[in-house]
């Protein structure tokens, strides 16, 4: 799968992901694949989040959200590889996640995590230091399957975000 | 408790054989990681001939057989295909968790990709057998280090084929392609199967032993990742793939003598079967044994590799060989050792493997020298011609991309040496680990390195630079970059700050950091935080000087 593909295949797994699992808390405002840095998007519902100017960085994929009590923007976002994902990567989406204070970060590739990284992501101190960009956020890992077009159910980290996953 | 030989059951001995060829211990959380890994989703069977039975093998975008009477062409479907990934996955569901279930109650999980797949072992209700294995493999963690342990020269032999069937559920490959260009009787030929040992120099030669010795089984060679095997005519040196020796070792055998041995990974299975068939048909009449070792004639003395001095090959094979024996002698081989001891002049047998010649050592080290140095200088002068500019191009272009970042290494290490000394006021020392893992450079390097950072062995992690601060044992990193530096560089080095916790981490560029970085880490300095009270410097290396940048 090319990344163009790869990228339209995860944007709309997105979409019906976060449409069905936040029916009762958000509603999904937009999924975009952005073309430019989120700082330079022309989105209104970007601009009304506070520091959006300082946003110079680019997810393959974000959702607009909002949460149906209080109307509060937030965004998830979206990284994608077609390699085996590395420390770069994850301290890429780290970053961006903590910048945006997102809501959720997933993290994907068509060919899962670098056999390094995975032994790293099972000691759970190394883990949370890792992939928590915020109190009780974590990014969320998986493996795209092409053969089944879905989440490869075996690859999610951590292993906790599996049931939200999967549900 | 310890694992004693009359404790010692068959799924413990598997699972050892499992722990050996890809495992991984975490002591904090009690849980071990076995990786099996599958480079390739799909893999192919032998091809035969349909109407005589001989090997066909490739030719262009087809099969033709191997039979000089027969050269037809053959069409591909005659190979079975196995998906590895699916049947590593349900070997593990099906076969080998209740296997092992059956005897070592704990919490067993798969996660894994296309490439590999990941069993992990919780032992957090089983804390006994966690501890058993500990003290087995102790002081070692990982398979990059691992030893056969000692306990199974003393077990039964059910116990020692089981811990050989784990070794190979993790670490053996049957591939039609590592076939040797052998006549048999009845075709041609001959499959090999291969144990495939990643970054571990000891363990080849002590699974050769083992074989050996418990078992009386013949070993073909021992393919050793070392530059002098594997790039004997630095081929690949000059070709932009300088290191491209530091792969894995593979100790390779013929499937036929190895009946006692079975894989539980059902595609490893099923192509060990087919090349046993295949051998077993074709029939060889000799073992192939590389013991007692070829001499070392002047046709087979090797060219020096700049690459003999690389820090990722431990002390003892950190030099020129002419033969891959003579690696085998060097990491303790015991029936080498034993026949070095026994010869007229065990100098002159570690040199030409000729036990039986009293020999003149100086004589036949300044001969093989001097054809070292011939071949080296004819390569070198092959290299130099240049009839269509290719090797010239090859080399400039190579020294292109060397240059630029990687020039960046020796200042700045010079530069943290100095920096880490100055500022923590203890001894320091910096190098280039750009290289490799910090983990291996760790094991290949100073003895004193390796004591005083034992902690840093589970760390697979590639800063560029590495410091240590040696008397309270702390980390510096530095992450070099030849371009504007941007978030995406930042959040590399954050992935390794997060993961070690280094008491310093500078990301350093030869250029001003993007605008857009800048602007950012104004608005959200805390970005650069990846411990308490540690934060991620910035850095402009101008010229060989390093200049801070205050955000």
């Amino acid at each position: 799968m090319d990344k163009n593909t790869f990228t339209q295949t995860v944007r709309n797994w997105l979409e019906k992901f976060l449409k069905k699992h936040l029916a009762d808390s958000h509603e999904v405002l937009e999924v975009l694949i952005p073309e430019s840095s989120l700082s330079k998007l022309n989105n209104e519902h970007i601009k009304s989040i506070a520091d959006y100017s300082s946003w110079d960085f680019k997810p393959d994929v974000i959702a607009i959200l909002q949460q149906k009590d209080t109307e509060k923007i937030t965004l998830a976002i979206l990284n994608r590889s077609n390699s085996a994902l590395s420390l770069k990567e994850i301290g890429e989406i780290n970053l961006y996640a903590k910048l945006c204070g997102a809501e959720f970060a997933f993290l994907t590739s068509l060919n899962g995590i670098s056999s390094e990284v995975s032994l790293l992501l099972i000691e759970d101190e190394i883990r949370e230091r890792l992939l928590e960009y915020s109190p009780n956020k974590n990014i969320i890992i998986f493996s795209w399957s092409e053969a089944d077009n879905n989440v490869d159910s075996k690859s999610i980290v951590p292993l906790d975000a599996k049931k939200f996953l999967l549900s | 408790m310890n694992m004693s030989e009359t404790t010692l059951t068959k799924e413990k001995s598997y699972l050892l054989g499992l722990i050996t060829g890809r495992g991984h211990i975490f002591l904090n959380s009690k849980i071990i990681a076995i990786e099996f890994s599958h480079a390739n989703e799909i893999v192919e069977g032998i091809a035969h001939c349909p109407k005589c039975g001989y090997l066909a093998t490739k030719n262009g975008d087809n099969l033709r057989c191997k039979n000089p009477a027969c050269e037809s062409i053959v069409d591909k479907s005659v190979k079975n295909t196995y998906n590895q990934p699916i049947e590593t996955v349900e070997s593990l569901t099906r076969v080998i968790i209740p296997f092992l279930n059956s005897g070592i109650p704990a919490a067993y999980e798969i996660i894994g990709n296309k490439s590999m797949t990941l069993l992990v072992i919780d032992f957090e209700k089983s804390q006994d057998v966690f501890d058993e294995i500990v003290s087995i493999f102790n002081p070692d963690l990982s398979f990059d280090r691992f030893h056969i342990p000692k306990i199974l020269y003393k077990t039964e032999r059910e116990n020692k084929i089981e811990y050989i069937n784990g070794l190979l559920d993790t670490s053996g490959f049957p591939s039609p392609g590592g076939w040797l260009n052998r006549d048999g009787e009845n075709g041609h030929g001959r499959m090999r199967v291969y144990f495939q040992v990643v970054r571990n120099w000891h363990l080849p030669v002590e699974i050769d032993n083992f074989l050996r010795s418990e078992f009386k089984l013949p070993i073909h060679t021992i393919d050793w990742g070392h530059p002098n095997i594997r790039d004997a005519n630095l081929e690949d040196y000059f070709n932009t793939r300088p290191t491209s020796w530091s792969r894995e070792h593979q100790i390779k055998f013929f499937p036929e003598y190895y009946k006692a041995f079975s894989f539980r990974i059902s595609s490893k299975q099923s192509l060990f079967q087919e090349l046993r068939a295949h051998n077993e048909k074709v029939v060889f009449d000799i073992e192939d044994d590389w013991f007692p070792p070829s001499k070392i004639t002047r046709g087979k003395i090797k060219a020096y590799h700049p690459g003999e001095a690389d820090l990722r090959i431990p002390k003892q094979a950190r030099k020129h060989f002419d033969a891959f024996w003579q690696i085998n002698l060097a990491m303790g081989c015991a029936f080498l050792s034993d026949l070095q001891k026994k010869s007229k002049n065990p100098e002159y047998f570690a040199l030409t493997g000729d036990p039986k010649t009293e020999g003149d050592v100086e004589k036949i080290k300044q001969e093989f020298e001097k054809i070292r140095k011939e071949k080296e200088s004819l390569i070198l002068a092959k290299k130099r011609k240049t009839p269509n500019g290719q090797a010239k191009k090859e080399i400039e272009s190579t020294k292109v991309r060397l240059s630029n970042e990687q020039e960046t290494y020796a200042p700045l290490v010079e530069f943290f040496k100095k920096y880490l000394s100055d500022h923590y006021q203890e001894p320091a020392d910096a190098f280039d680990t750009s290289a490799g893992n910090l983990n291996l450079f760790l094991e290949n390097g100073s003895e004193d390195l390796v004591s005083a950072f034992d902690y840093c062995a589970k760390f697979r992690i590639r800063p560029d630079v590495v410091g240590f601060l040696m008397n309270t044992k702390r980390l510096g990193f530095i992450e070099s970059k030849i371009t504007s530096l941007d978030l995406k560089a930042l959040g590399q080095l954050l992935g390794y700050c997060l993961v070690a916790q280094p008491e310093e981490a500078i990301l350093v560029s030869t250029k001003r950091p993007a605008v857009a970085l800048v602007k950012i880490l104004k608005a959200r300095p805390d970005l650069l935080e990846y411990a308490q009270d540690k934060k991620i410097k910035l850095a402009f290396l101008n010229e060989e000087r390093v200049e801070f940048i205050s955000i």
